[in-house]
């Protein structure tokens, strides 16, 4: 690919790094030094009693809040269910080790059974969105909640208020982390050193999924589902398996807590700390995996400050106004410092750096939120169909089966009878329509023809019937990402680029390799994984090189013009390694440098076997590059052929000027 | 805009400014159904469960009947309340677009305030002690404000700042935490119970058919010996239908319900066309709230309730509307009523009753039926997302 002469002006040299950003820098001793600083936080200052419960406390919340930073923060989804995970967690080892089973396996047993009901309550509310999904999991929690409460066979007492046993405690070779002889402090401090080794690991998860595709893939998942799914992201399973990860982990957390304490209650698992987990993510941070500590200090340390106070607010004691703080808090957080106190703490670091600190405060949630917009990009308008013009005849629509549409011989995709309605608009109505192997065919019609419906239709975004077939296989239709396993790609109408992605990681996502890209690779495969990143890096840097973005590979795709967001989507289309490339009206709001720059970008491809269908308005543009042109009038194909012969049809005259009544 | 806008809503957006999101979220493609004898596959799949429910009930009347019709009556009395908090929910999401988590708490408010009014005793605290019907509109009353209240203070001014309804869903949340902790500080967090006039005791019982606080029914030819139903759960389900019938005639009939409903199908038209969103969203958020109030004086005499009376209640209505598909009133209540029998009678007699025959204990069986409804629910997003009485294609 990078052996390619293009036409365009040779790109800045740029000083991209050979590595990923994801293999970049020291984060291993970051959290080395992050463990460190806890240890000497538990130990330097001398905590009384109480305030060791307090400190234990606002670890075991750590380790459930990351485990929703994943659901949440990085997957997107609006869940409640983080603490009713905890308690099937809790439950189920408790009643393993009850049945004599040692608690290490114990807690494994309870990871694996949250873990298939959260892949079984995923995979149900699958289709669900937002506020939707958030309803179905207090539903959730409330029914296990429930179903914990009445089943005494399960938890052991009606009502499911257990105390454990000395044999299903924590025993680390033979050594009794709490024991119930020991004093309160003394089983603490050992406490403190299982909690922070739980939060360790999840620190660890944390790091590698930052470190591998599967974080990205994510946030692709997340900011824009269906450019994720038509670029080749399983998003189905990436949103069911983040789900099932950061429930699993909700899970060890509980169980951990269970065991080390020795009790359990529904109440500590109550929904109140489902919208508490909420609470900490956002207070602390969504775009941080160091958020949630922040944020469970909070949670964890309030109450405990506000028992210091020792005056009342209208009769009441300050401690009696925790919830309203919460309350309070949680809605100052989300409207003023969205990025929550890490956020703070970066802006703090940056002004100590005397560093230019990046003002903008937008996260995908405050977007998501509506408290900040993307930037707006102005869309020039290119209206080239006249309008108030009668409308086309009847005759015009009637004449079906054009001439050259089908060329079986030599076709790279065939689309046959491609049918798609809304409501009762028929928007497209069975076209056919081949591709030849490397031939730039360009598709032309008035507004609401059906042009960028077509191409919804072959990537599999809109339902629809008829036939696909791309390299003599045959493409399901109405499944996103069917046709990108074959090879097509497209860009779109408004560029759709990942909002929270650099422009290199928003070309990554579609990178043609897709091996080891999981959350289990990035934990068991390390070294494969980071060999297949350096050549998608190697392949994503080419390809934005290619387009001339090679500077601003680090930028966020957010911060780019409209022009260069276009780009950005050729460049992503390009890496993916296109054997059709559907390009969607690619010269709407560039000025005639730039199209005659895309001309040749277009060119090249072709040149390089890549076959093209091209949706646009500007005629000239089209006539430059296409070897063949067709024609869609409201839904129907009305004339295909070369450029010239086709816009002399008397056919096309009308459909794009329309015909007057004659009768 | 063109009659054909009207018929398919969205289509034509689509088809000229794809909004890729958009598209995402609709229906999956329509798979042919399979045709058997006139009749669709599925419509035979629905056909073969109602039936083999209805023959469950028949077998659950015929082994005892007089339970049977009590649980009915209790079932259906859940139902309604159930009913209540999801019409103000879907009123709300109607008016204005956002789910509000609130709508729990309301409900214990009305049933605190309820207490507060009537009562001047402990544990009533700075009780007015006024008589019931004073007292209960009072309530009504103060719940509208209250309604119109949370309106200007969580959802105006946030709906303005934000520029998306989202945001305040969350304030909403918040302020479900607010009024419950400022409840529990004002009234304190033990149980309480609340008189009515239907209660034993009360100035109407043994008014009409009611007798010590009940409704006895006995149908000698159909084996019903003496079913006992409270008076209070009668008259929940007469007041409960007479609101709805209210509710309904307010949507369709009146001004207010014309611009309800053209606000929830194309919020920008509707205010293009002059409807004034604000004064829409205040009355949505006062109604709502008095629904919530009128549940909660209602549930509050059933037995003894706690700062948590109300968010169970609002699950359920969540429940309901789910199965209702998030749409008509009619649907709703259908999805209500069902939520009720379910809990109490397909769990209180049906379950119990085939769990014995199978050989098990039915007092275990009994012991679960507080978890069917949701499992209902989450059987009704497995198998129909679009809700019992959606329409197939809308999803939420």
């Amino acid at each position: 690919m990078s052996d390619i002469v293009t036409n365009a002006p040779a790109p800045a040299r740029t000083r991209l790094s050979a590595r990923p950003p994801a293999m970049r820098g020291s984060p291993y001793v970051w959290l080395g030094i992050f463990l460190v600083f806890m240890v000497a936080l538990r130990f330097v200052p001398n905590w009384s009693a109480a305030e060791a419960l307090v400190f234990n406390d606002w670890i075991y919340l750590s380790i459930m809040v990351v485990g929703f930073y994943f659901v949440f923060g990085v997957a997107g989804q609006f869940a409640f269910s983080q603490a009713a995970f905890a308690m099937v967690g809790g439950y189920t080892s408790a009643w393993a080790t009850r049945e004599g089973l040692d608690w290490i396996l114990a807690v494994a047993l309870g990871i694996a059974v949250a873990s298939v009901i959260a892949f079984g309550f995923a995979w149900i509310a699958r289709n669900a969105n937002l506020f939707f999904l958030a309803i179905a999991t207090l539903a959730l929690s409330e029914l296990l909640l429930e179903l914990f409460k009445q089943w005494k066979e399960f938890t052991g007492v009606e009502g499911a208020e257990i105390a454990l046993d000395e044999t299903q405690r924590i025993e680390i070779f033979g050594w009794k982390v709490t024991d119930l002889a020991a004093a309160p402090a003394t089983n603490e401090r050992n406490l403190f050193w299982v909690f922070l080794g739980g939060l360790a690991i999840v620190l660890v998860i944390g790091t590698w999924m930052a470190r591998s595709p599967a974080k990205r893939e994510a946030i692709a998942m997340r900011d824009q589902p269906t450019v994720a799914a038509t670029s080749g992201v399983p998003t189905l399973r990436v949103r069911i398996s983040m789900f099932v990860l950061g429930s699993a982990i909700g899970a060890f957390a509980g169980s951990l807590y269970v065991h080390g304490r020795g009790y359990a209650t529904p109440d500590i698992f109550s929904v109140e700390l489902g919208l508490g987990v909420f609470v900490m993510l956002i207070v602390g941070g969504i775009g941080s995996l160091w958020g949630p500590i922040l944020g469970a200090a909070f949670y964890a340390w309030l109450p405990y400050v506000l028992r210091q106070f020792d005056f009342d607010i209208f009769g009441h004691e300050v401690r009696e106004y925790k919830e309203i703080i919460y309350g309070a808090v949680l809605l100052i957080v989300m409207i003023f410092a969205p990025h929550g106190l890490i956020g703070l703490f970066h802006a703090v670091k940056a002004k100590i750096q005397h560093r230019a600190h990046d003002r903008g405060s937008r996260t995908w949630l405050s977007d998501f939120f509506g408290i900040t917009r993307p930037p707006v990009v102005e869309v020039p308008v290119v209206d080239e169909t006249p309008s108030g013009l009668p409308r086309v005849s009847a005759e015009a629509r009637a004449r079906a089966g054009v001439d050259g549409a089908s060329v079986p011989e030599s076709a790279v995709m065939r689309a046959a009878g491609i049918h798609v309605s809304f409501g009762g608009v028929r928007a497209v109505d069975g076209v056919d329509l081949d591709v030849r192997e490397g031939e730039i065919l360009g598709l032309v019609g008035p507004n609401g023809s059906g042009k960028t419906t077509f191409l919804n239709a072959v990537v599999g975004v809109v339902p629809a019937s008829g036939y696909l077939e791309v390299g003599g296989m045959q493409v399901p239709l109405g499944t996103p990402g069917r046709s990108r396993g074959v090879g097509v790609l497209r860009t779109y109408q408004a560029p759709q680029t990942y909002d929270h992605l650099s422009c290199i990681e928003d070309v990554l996502v579609s990178t043609s390799d897709r091996k080891y890209t999981g959350n289990l690779a990035s934990w068991f495969a390390r070294p494969i994984v980071n060999r297949h990143e350096r050549e998608r890096w190697g392949v994503a840097v080419d390809a934005l090189t290619r387009v001339g973005l090679g500077d601003l590979a680090e930028v966020p795709a957010s911060r780019l013009t409209y022009g260069q967001r276009r780009l950005l989507e050729l460049a992503r289309a390009i890496a993916a390694g296109p054997r059709v490339l559907l390009l969607d009206e690619p010269s709407a709001g560039l000025d005639a440098a730039e199209t005659d720059q895309l001309a040749s970008y277009i060119n090249d491809l072709r040149d390089e076997g890549v076959s093209i269908l091209l949706v646009d308005h500007k005629l000239d543009f089209i006539t430059g590059v296409c070897d063949r042109v067709a024609v869609l009038e409201q839904g129907r194909l009305v004339a295909v052929g070369d450029a010239d012969t086709v816009f002399e049809d008397q056919r096309v005259v009308d459909a794009y000027l329309g015909v007057a009544d004659v009768d | 805009m063109s009659e054909t806008v009207h018929e398919t809503p969205g289509a034509l957006e689509q088809e000229f400014t794809p909004d890729v999101e958009q598209v995402h979220a609709s229906a999956p493609p329509p798979v042919a159904d399979i045709r058997l004898g006139g009749w669709t596959k599925s419509r035979v799949g629905w056909s073969i469960t109602g039936a083999i429910f209805l023959l469950w009930a028949l077998w659950a009347f015929i082994d005892n009947s007089t339970l049977f019709v009590a649980l009915l009556g209790a079932g259906l009395a859940k139902g309604a309340v159930v009913s209540l908090a999801a019409i103000g929910f879907i009123m709300i999401m109607k008016a204005t677009g956002i789910a509000n988590f609130a709508q729990g708490d309301l409900i214990t408010v009305g049933g605190y305030l309820g207490l507060w009014a009537t009562s001047k005793v402990a544990p009533a605290v700075d009780g007015l002690g006024l008589s019931l019907g004073l007292g209960y509109l009072l309530v009504l009353g103060l719940m509208f404000v209250l309604g119109v209240g949370i309106e200007r203070v969580a959802y105006a001014p946030l709906s303005k700042r934000a520029h998306d309804v989202h945001v305040v869903v969350i304030a909403t949340l918040g302020v479900a935490i607010i009024l419950r902790t400022i409840l529990g500080m004002w009234q304190g967090t033990n149980p309480r119970f609340l008189q009515s006039w239907f209660n034993l005791g009360g100035s109407l019982d043994g008014f009409l058919v009611f007798k010590d606080g009940t409704l006895t029914i006995s149908i000698g030819f159909l084996g019903v010996d003496n079913a006992v139903i409270s008076a209070q759960r009668v008259v929940i389900m007469v007041v409960t239908a007479i609101v709805v019938l209210a509710i309904m005639a307010l949507f369709s009939r009146t001004s207010f319900g014309r611009q309800v409903r053209a606000i929830a199908a194309d919020r920008e038209t509707a205010r293009m066309y002059g409807v004034k969103a604000s004064r829409l969203s205040m009355l949505s958020f006062g109604i709502s709230a008095m629904l919530a109030g009128l549940a909660g004086i209602m549930i509050g005499p059933l037995g003894s309730f706690d700062l948590s009376l109300g968010f169970s209640y609002m699950l359920l209505g969540f429940a309901a509307a789910v199965l209702g598909g998030f749409g008509s009133i009619g649907g709703t209540v259908l999805g209500a009523l069902m939520i009720g029998l379910t809990e109490e009678l397909f769990g209180g007699q049906m379950v119990p009753l085939l769990v014995e025959k199978l050989g098990g204990d039915p007092v275990d069986a009994l012991r679960y039926r507080s978890v069917l409804p949701y499992v209902l629910m989450l059987v009704v997003i497995a198998v129909r997302p679009q809700g019992l009485f959606g329409r197939a294609g809308k999803r939420l």
